[in-house]
């Protein structure tokens, strides 16, 4: 009972990496309609980010996460407007291709930078954590788990409160309609773009704080965050935060149950289950109202 | 198309680019993604470096004393990607080599001295792409010798070309038997195998009091991490030590807390882990973040590297872990090559600034290997040196240097290190060891 208990914890934790990789990305999808593959590049320039400022500065990775959102909503910003931007209205296929070869391009300029070989961010408290008789609730993914209920709260309360949040509901809801009562579309998806880079940006930062990193590291995560984004739907602020929860839970229950060898096959099999099952995803809607 | 349609057929499209980019890459041991184009690092075709010789040392060639030829060796090496430190270590290891011995001279056979010429090609941790990339070794950059890939696994994958070639390949890195059970006559291999490796691994653990009586056993699903897991679980039972937990976890998982908490429920006396540096480190991690308590944590090839420690610091402490190769262990070749163990490790520390492991010194030893066959021979022609290095029985840094009839060598056994104080001591054997074994190991919440 206590490894089910264990394995519970831990789902929940590893869905806090989950959530937070997938916010971002579920965000530019449900928005402009595009879907990111280059969005694990972006989780790992901020992994980087935050590992040079531990290694240079001294900074934790708490702080030095923040600092390397910032980072990267600058990046975002520039490709969205640069790159980005010519594609946007196109088919679907054109935005995977010019993704994945932006992918493609900022995997291989990590790799002649830093080279393949992992890195680490050792923090005092790297392995410690709270006990409570037979569990163990590590503190750096517990610090995770808070931060992605921080960000999606963050992201909800802008996107309903202000009035720049207002302009990309609208432009997600109906392009002609914001354009008609005055909403820039252009600096919307830059914007959009930008706080979806910042996001991953966070994303690596923390991962960076409880996992090894490598210029490689990025397309696991943005096969996890296409997973989430389908289990927790879009048009929803709340799914990625659901869908990473629950896909962290099945991952770690399923390899308690059925062994550690299917953990990853276990999240595509959700996938699919989903899509046959309810593809708007948990709290998607079927329509963006 | 409404947006439930376009959801459906956009996802559809990235599960088909997702599978095609994971299929294309997904091969053992490969993590990277990269379906051809980066440049590989590869040194570019040049003239021979030296005066007076012609690139192909051949018949016909006027054999004056003192004429200066060239030899190429080539070998295909993961110099990005998941292995890419133990790449590197190989990379290393070969150049301190050819350095070494161009500096004296070259290798002298029939009458002239052959300068080597080392040449790589990366192969980004893929192993098809190292099958690829050694045939266009062989026949594009015409190496007339070839040393091994990182790993059983790509070195048996590999191994089917340079036998094809009739070209022979020196590895330094794959001990696993089933490499060397093809019937190639063409591969000769410097570690001794797995079932030695497991025998003496038990062996240094399972005598400690009060005596181990369970083992669990994480092992990376890959050829050598899970042949030196089988390995190490018959030298178990043949020890009276009960086997209680045996799992697998993928090649690239990023969570192993599933397995850890899987064995840590059996309660082990030794929890052992199997998988190369970057598997071990995040094992050694999650173990620390889930109160995983052995009375002794055993694992392989990871912790013999000091990236192992720089990595991890005192979280490393009192992990056992068997090496190929220990600068304490008391081998010499008098003086031929590079001298003794620690000799060897002194040159290459000098060199590198970074400590030599069994990786860079069994790849050094390929060198050392391939010269002394080159030498009996007398002559560069690859048949000839195959069956000279077929029967090689060298005295080296590397210790005594023998090939089983399957090519593995089987002169030398294994030393066993523990991580005292954030550093690798030697624990076994006698001769060799310059601490002894802590058990059982403190736990975590007491160090």
């Amino acid at each position: 009972m206590d490894i089910i208990l264990q394995a519970v914890i831990n789902g929940l934790l590893l869905g806090g990496i989950y959530a937070v990789v997938a916010l971002g990305f579920s965000l530019v999808w449900g928005v402009m309609n595009v879907i990111n593959v280059s969005h694990g590049a972006f989780v790992m320039l901020g992994a980087f980010a935050t590992y040079w400022l531990f290694v240079l500065f001294g900074l934790d990775p708490f702080v030095g996460a923040p600092l390397a959102m910032v980072a990267l909503f600058v990046v975002g910003y520039a490709i969205q407007k640069y790159v980005i931007n010519l594609v946007v209205r196109a088919p679907i296929y054109m935005t995977l291709i010019l993704t994945f070869g932006l992918d493609l391009l900022i995997v291989n300029l990590g790799l002649i930078a830093w080279s393949a070989d992992f890195r680490s961010v050792n923090t005092a408290y790297a392995g410690q954590g709270l006990v409570l008789g037979p569990l163990v609730i590590p503190y750096a993914r517990a610090g995770t788990l808070l931060l992605a209920l921080l960000a999606s709260a963050a992201l909800f309360a802008f996107m309903d409160r202000t009035r720049t949040g207002n302009a990309i509901r609208a432009t997600r809801m109906d392009l002609e309609a914001a354009e008609g009562v005055g909403v820039r579309i252009d600096r919307i998806y830059a914007l959009t773009f930008a706080i979806g880079a910042a996001l991953a940006g966070l994303a690596g930062g923390l991962i960076s704080a409880t996992l090894p990193i490598t210029p490689i590291m990025g397309l696991t995560y943005t096969g996890k965050a296409f997973v989430v984004t389908a289990l927790g739907g879009l048009g929803n602020m709340g799914g990625a935060l659901v869908g990473g929860i629950v896909l962290g839970l099945a991952e770690t229950l399923g390899a308690t149950v059925f062994g550690p060898g299917y953990q990853d096959a276990i999240g595509y099999v959700l996938l699919v289950l989903i899509l046959v099952v309810r593809p708007a995803g948990l709290l998607g809607r079927a329509y963006y109202a | 198309m409404g947006p439930r349609s376009s959801f459906r057929s956009s996802s559809v499209a990235l599960v088909l680019v997702l599978g095609l980019v994971l299929g294309a890459c997904s091969q053992t041991g490969g993590s990277a993604p990269k379906p051809s184009g980066g440049a590989p690092q590869a040194t570019a075709p040049a003239a021979p470096a030296q005066s007076g010789g012609a690139q192909q040392p051949s018949g016909g060639q006027q054999p004056s004393a003192g004429q200066t030829e060239t030899l190429i060796v080539g070998a295909a090496l993961p110099l990005t990607g998941d292995v890419a430190q133990e790449g590197k270590f190989q990379r290393d290891g070969y150049e301190l080599w050819k350095d070494t011995v161009n500096a004296k001279g070259g290798i002298e056979a029939g009458g002239k001295r052959y300068q080597v010429d080392l040449r790589y090609l990366d192969y980004r941790s893929d192993t098809s792409t190292a099958v690829r990339l050694l045939e266009r070794l062989i026949t594009e950059d015409k190496a007339q010798f070839v040393f091994g890939p990182f790993g059983s696994g790509a070195t048996v994958a590999a191994s089917a070309v340079n036998e094809k070639y009739e070209i022979p390949m020196c590895s330094p890195s794959a001990s696993s038997e089933e490499v060397y059970q093809k019937g190639y006559q063409y591969l000769f291999g410097i570690l001794v195998p797995n079932s030695v490796v497991g025998n003496e691994t038990l062996d240094a653990v399972a005598g400690a009091e009060p005596r181990p009586r369970t083992m669990a056993i994480i092992s990376r699903n890959d050829l050598f991490p899970k042949a030196v897991a089988n390995a190490s679980k018959a030298a178990a039972e043949a020890r009276g030590v009960e086997v209680v937990y045996f799992e697998e976890y993928p090649i690239g998982a990023t969570d192993l807390s599933a397995p850890l908490l899987g064995a840590k429920a059996k309660n082990p006396d030794i929890l052992m882990g199997t998988g190369y540096v970057n598997d071990l480190i995040l094992m050694t991690k999650q173990a620390k973040e889930q109160r995983v308590n052995p009375r002794v944590f055993v694992q392989t090839a990871g912790p013999a590297y000091p990236a192992f420690t720089d990595a991890l610091g005192a979280d490393a402490n009192y992990i056992v872990t068997p090496t190929w190769w220990a600068p304490e262990a008391k081998y010499t070749d008098n003086g031929k090559l590079f001298g003794s163990a620690a000799d060897f490790a002194k040159q290459f520390q000098d060199k590198y600034g970074y400590a030599a492991d069994y990786v860079s010194a069994a790849s050094s030893a390929c060198g050392a290997v391939l010269q002394s066959a080159i030498e009996r021979a007398g002559s560069v022609d690859p048949k000839k040196v195959r069956d000279a290095m077929a029967s090689t029985d060298l005295q080296s840094f590397y210790g005594n240097i023998k090939f089983n009839a399957q090519g593995q060598n089987v002169g030398t056994g294994v030393t066993m290190l523990q991580i005292q104080n954030a550093k690798q001591v030697a624990i076994a054997p006698a001769a060799a060891a310059t601490g002894k074994l802590i058990y059982p190991t403190p736990e975590w919440d007491r160090r």
